[in-house]
């Protein structure tokens, strides 16, 4: 009868470890699959009304707490006292606060931002001296790939406390130029070919209307500024077509535009300081 | 190429070794035949920095022709000298617009078609600044009836009808013209656009505009050659007049 007993037992024992067993194997099964599947599927079905980034950021969050959720019902199903755990989570809780105080700090500057919404992702922005399009914005960072193909990893409490430019934020932005002509040249007639030549390039908008107008006597040229509005598309069109049809329009003109010198004079304010050049020997 | 609208955009037929070229406006489309492929070159304002580019699989591809359609983009017409339209009142004009070119195969199943502008237009942002739109700028005389007009081959005629509907006197200095909503007519050798009929509702409101085919005068001889790019029901509501606030201050 005994010996009946304990085996009667042991088979009862067996089969609780056998049932438990495969709760936990269903559990992890089910968590793995909603890990896997209910975060793409909020992403997806949200694309209509909802950011790229909160998107991302939300199916992120997402499975983090399916995952922290799941691991508590496993440890459950395998018999931890969750009061026990709880009070010793709280603890580590402390601990690891305190140890993870930076990475809070991201998460909570990354909540900011999507609220605020400085840019989004595919943007061009600049941060510091880095300037690269937005790949994705993340709980604890905002990464970026540089135009020479550089990935750049920026936490976003960093980027909380910077100066962001969003250079592609609006359609179209103005181009700068400073350029600065020889003192002998003269000045009006110089400004009238910059605005023939910006009228000319046809990547530049006629609207709002391009500026031309004479800056400032520089040390060494007169300095002009020329400001032409652009889409942001055609950035590297402009500086590039724009730069060459005035250095080729000057260079046809005979328009100096000088190097950095310094003249002196000796003896008198207007004739130059004698210098001869004499032939090598 | 003749010039004679008619047979300037009939199809070609093409075979090996056949070489044709089309000048419009200023530009020279050539193209070169042979058994499996086509070059194709594309000259603009005599800047002959284009390469050719091949056409592959062309054998099935009979017949090839040059069609005529309005530009991809809304083209802003500046007026040489501003107009005052009085409350109430209206004022027909007409203007030419520069067409942009199509080269189509015969085999209709064939689809991605080169589009060449026939003259260079220079570009030009329509709105604000921060939300306005991309759009070609055309500085041009404004005529305000048909005979003034003397349009080449690369121009559609198009009449405006201009309405103050306001109570203030309206400064019309420059429209822009959602052309992907026109069609193409021809008539007697040349080429006519949808008539528009443009009602001014204040600097703050969006103009009222009414497309009728061609112009009413001579409807029943115009000869659709080329459907618009985005048909439209018969009026729209789009902002078409526009005092541009112009950035005067600027960060060194």
């Amino acid at each position: 009868m005994d010996i009946f007993n304990t085996v009667n037992l042991q088979a009862v024992m067996a089969n609780g470890i056998i049932q438990s067993s495969l709760r936990v194997i269903a559990l992890v099964i089910c968590c793995w699959v909603s890990y896997k599947l209910l975060p793409k599927l909020f992403y997806k079905i949200s694309k209509s009304y909802l950011s790229d980034h909160v998107r991302k950021l939300t199916s992120k969050s997402l499975s983090y707490s399916i995952f922290v959720i799941f691991i508590i019902l496993i440890l459950n199903e395998l018999g931890f006292k969750l009061t026990a755990l709880l009070g010793t989570a709280g603890v580590v809780g402390i601990a690891i606060g305190l140890a993870s105080q930076t990475s809070l700090s991201n998460i909570i500057c990354g909540l900011f931002l999507v609220s605020e919404r400085p840019f989004k992702i595919n943007d061009i922005i600049q941060i510091g001296d880095k300037t690269g399009i937005v790949l994705s914005i993340d709980l604890i960072s905002v990464k970026l790939r540089t135009f020479d193909n550089k990935f750049i990893r920026i936490p976003n409490e960093m980027i909380f406390k910077t100066q962001v430019t969003n250079i592609t934020e609006f359609p179209i932005r103005r181009l700068n130029i400073k350029l600065g002509v020889a003192y002998k040249e003269n000045i009006r007639e110089v400004i009238e070919l910059l605005k023939r030549i910006v009228d000319g390039n046809v990547y530049c908008l006629d609207e709002p209307t391009p500026i031309v107008f004479f800056d400032n006597f520089g040390d060494s040229a007169l300095e002009i500024f020329v400001g032409v509005w652009i889409r942001n598309d055609d950035y590297l069109k402009v500086k590039e077509t724009l730069l060459i049809d005035i250095k080729e329009r000057f260079d046809s003109e005979n328009i100096e535009i000088p190097f950095p010198h310094i003249s002196l004079y000796s003896g008198s304010e207007t004739e130059p300081f004698p210098i001869t050049h004499q032939p090598k020997k | 190429m003749s010039t004679d609208v008619k047979n300037f955009w009939e199809a070609k037929d093409v075979g090996d070794n056949t070489d044709f070229s089309w000048e419009i406006g200023q530009l020279k489309l050539l193209l070169k035949g042979k058994e499996t492929e086509w070059s194709i070159k594309h000259i603009l304002d005599n800047k002959d920095d284009n390469l050719w580019e091949r056409w592959i699989g062309t054998n099935n591809v009979k017949q090839v022709s040059l069609r005529p359609i309005m530009p991809d983009l809304p083209l802003v017409v500046k007026s040489s000298s501003p107009v005052v339209i009085i409350p109430n009142s209206e004022i027909q004009i007409y203007i030419s617009i520069p067409l942009f070119v199509k080269l189509e195969l015969s085999n209709n199943s064939i689809e991605g078609i080169n589009e060449y502008a026939t003259i260079p237009l220079s570009q030009t942002w329509f709105g604000d600044a921060m939300v306005g739109s991309h759009a070609y700028s055309l500085k041009t005389e404004i005529y305000e009836t048909l005979n003034e007009i003397t349009s080449e081959n690369n121009q559609v005629i198009c009449p405006i009808l201009v309405k103050n509907i306001t109570k203030k006197p309206f400064r019309f200095e420059r429209l822009c013209l959602h052309v992907e909503h026109l069609s193409i007519y021809e008539m007697e050798q040349k080429l006519y656009a949808d008539s528009l009929k443009v009602s001014y509702r204040g600097e703050e409101g969006f103009s009222k505009i009414e497309y009728s085919p061609g112009i009413d005068d001579f409807s029943k001889k115009l000869k659709l050659i080329e459907k618009s790019r985005n048909p439209i029901q018969k009026s729209i509501f789009k902002r078409s007049f526009s005092e541009f606030q112009n950035f005067h201050g600027f960060q060194l």
